[in-house]
């Protein structure tokens, strides 16, 4: 009895389930962009850090060339950093030793522009079946900005380096289930401020993500515009190197402060995911450490995104 | 037999054959989607086939990943621009089936000329081929890799022709 319990449990799953979703809040899959069509994205990062609330937000845009290119354009805002570093962070001794405690956190920005990204994506495997697919891409990008972030730990999506990144994402999709990997190298820019002939150096960094999606709600697809409910569990991990701040080419000695240490860092990122029309899609999403913890961010780390395709003729 | 008689006929020859060509259109196919994995993907697949001039509407099985596209009435479907739309939408093309009816249409060997294209025939004796009946297109837009590379050998044009496409097909 038992045993018929499950057969038909797993049987009406199958039938029922045929669709997953690769539709990741934090990683993109990889699959592209329709040729053609514009997604419109922006993604909205919340994190309180002492009494200040930290906010960001990117806006991409993403056009698929065709099948297999894509490319996209952030451009990312936030109230994270100054537009210099602040008057006293790099002190000097009675030896004229150079020295800093790294810049305060909590200390209160204006709302102002971090960064933007150009990426390129190409979709190199595909193996398509029923209900099923198994593709690869890489991607390309380049960030440019200028803004004083001040921890070793880069990040180009999200606005706090300039710099190149080199990326691969393998998605694999059968019946219920959505996983995705995808890695990434940063090679992040210098900050530089030629007037205090100030250099920070920020670490080279790996990025690996491991993304699940689960289809829960419709049960069967009848129509475009029932919503649809996914939900995700995205595991972000990265390791970086050690940074360092110079100033008159003279190396800063960094006192009371790990944030220049490379490190090794896993977060987990659970979310919710409605889509309205097959089109609109909403993303909530929380962050949280599972082992080390960004030097960037205080955590938990609230997203969410909100996402539409323009189709074209 | 009268002038205006002659007339008459020669109109009446006319509509008959208007009628007979308005016949042998492709007015719908039945689409299997390989890769789509969700309601968003299926509908980029749909707005991609609509972008074709001769495509009239399209309904997604969504729980299926097939679909029936409409064409328009009138106008010259390029089934090779169907199978580009799938791909264009990030996808592959399944299969591509149509019911031809083609009691009315002229063999040459295994060769239909049928809507200004070539269909040829894979497998099948021409009598078989005197009524409507369902068929399936072969060749490598239109089928998935495994099974393609299975019959690719067979697919060697034998419709002559400078200006025509040639469509392999599997009788049903």
């Amino acid at each position: 009895m038992k045993i018929r319990f499950v057969l038909t449990i797993v049987l009406v799953m199958h039938s029922e389930l045929l669709f997953s979703q690769e539709l990741f809040p934090h990683t993109d899959p990889a699959s592209n962009i329709p040729k053609a069509v514009l997604g419109v994205r922006v993604c909205n990062e919340f994190f309180k850090e002492f009494s200040q609330i930290r906010s960001s937000q990117i806006y991409r845009f993403m056009f698929g060339l065709n099948s297999k290119w894509m490319i996209s354009q952030r451009f990312s805002f936030s109230n994270h950093h100054g537009k210099t570093l602040p008057t006293g962070t790099i002190r000097t001794d009675a030896d004229g030793r150079y020295y800093t405690f790294g810049v305060q956190k909590g200390l209160k920005y204006p709302y102002g522009f971090d960064n933007f990204v150009m990426e390129l994506r190409y979709r190199f495997f595909s193996k398509d079946g029923d209900h099923t697919h198994w593709r690869m891409a890489a991607s390309l990008a380049f960030a440019g900005g200028t803004e004083p972030h001040d921890e070793a730990e880069p990040n180009l999506a999200m606005g706090d380096n300039a710099g190149l990144s080199l990326g691969y994402t393998t998605t694999y999709l059968k019946n219920k289930f959505a996983v995705s990997f995808s890695s990434e190298f940063i090679l992040p820019a210098r900050y530089y401020e030629a007037f205090e002939h100030i250099e920070i150096l920020y670490g080279k960094a790996i990025i690996y993500n491991l993304s699940f999606g689960y289809l829960v709600f419709p049960r069967t697809y009848k129509s475009y515009k029932q919503m649809n409910v996914n939900v995700y569990l995205e595991l972000m991990g990265k390791t970086f190197g050690s940074g360092r701040i110079n100033k008159n080419d003279q190396e800063v000695q960094l006192l009371q402060t790990n944030r220049f240490d490379g490190q090794s860092l896993l977060e987990t990122r659970p979310a919710i995911q409605f889509i309205f029309s097959s089109n609109t899609r909403v993303d909530l999403s929380c962050g949280f450490p599972v082992i080390g913890a960004s030097y960037a961010r205080f955590y938990p780390v609230y997203y969410l995104n909100l996402q539409h395709y323009f189709y074209f003729k | 037999m009268s002038y205006k008689s002659i007339i008459k006929l020669t109109f009446f020859c006319f509509c008959c054959l208007a009628s007979s060509i308005g016949k042998s259109q492709i007015t719908q196919i039945f689409l299997g989607i390989n890769g789509l994995t969700c309601s968003q993907c299926s509908r980029s697949v749909e707005m991609s086939l609509l972008k074709l001039n001769f495509v009239d509407h399209v309904e997604m099985q969504l729980a299926k990943a097939e679909g029936i596209v409409f064409f328009k009435s009138g106008q010259k479907v390029d089934l090779d621009k169907v199978a580009q739309a799938v791909f264009d939408a990030g996808f592959a093309v399944r299969f591509i089936k149509m019911e031809l009816d083609l009691s009315k249409n002229t063999f040459s060997g295994n060769c239909i000329n049928y809507e200004g294209n070539y269909f040829q025939v894979i497998g099948k004796q021409n009598n078989m081929l005197k009524s409507k009946r369902e068929i399936k297109l072969l060749g490598k837009n239109f089928l998935p890799t495994k099974e393609w590379k299975e019959v690719r050998s067979q697919l060697v044009s034998a419709c002559t022709s400078m200006d025509q496409k040639t469509y392999f097909i599997e009788v049903q």
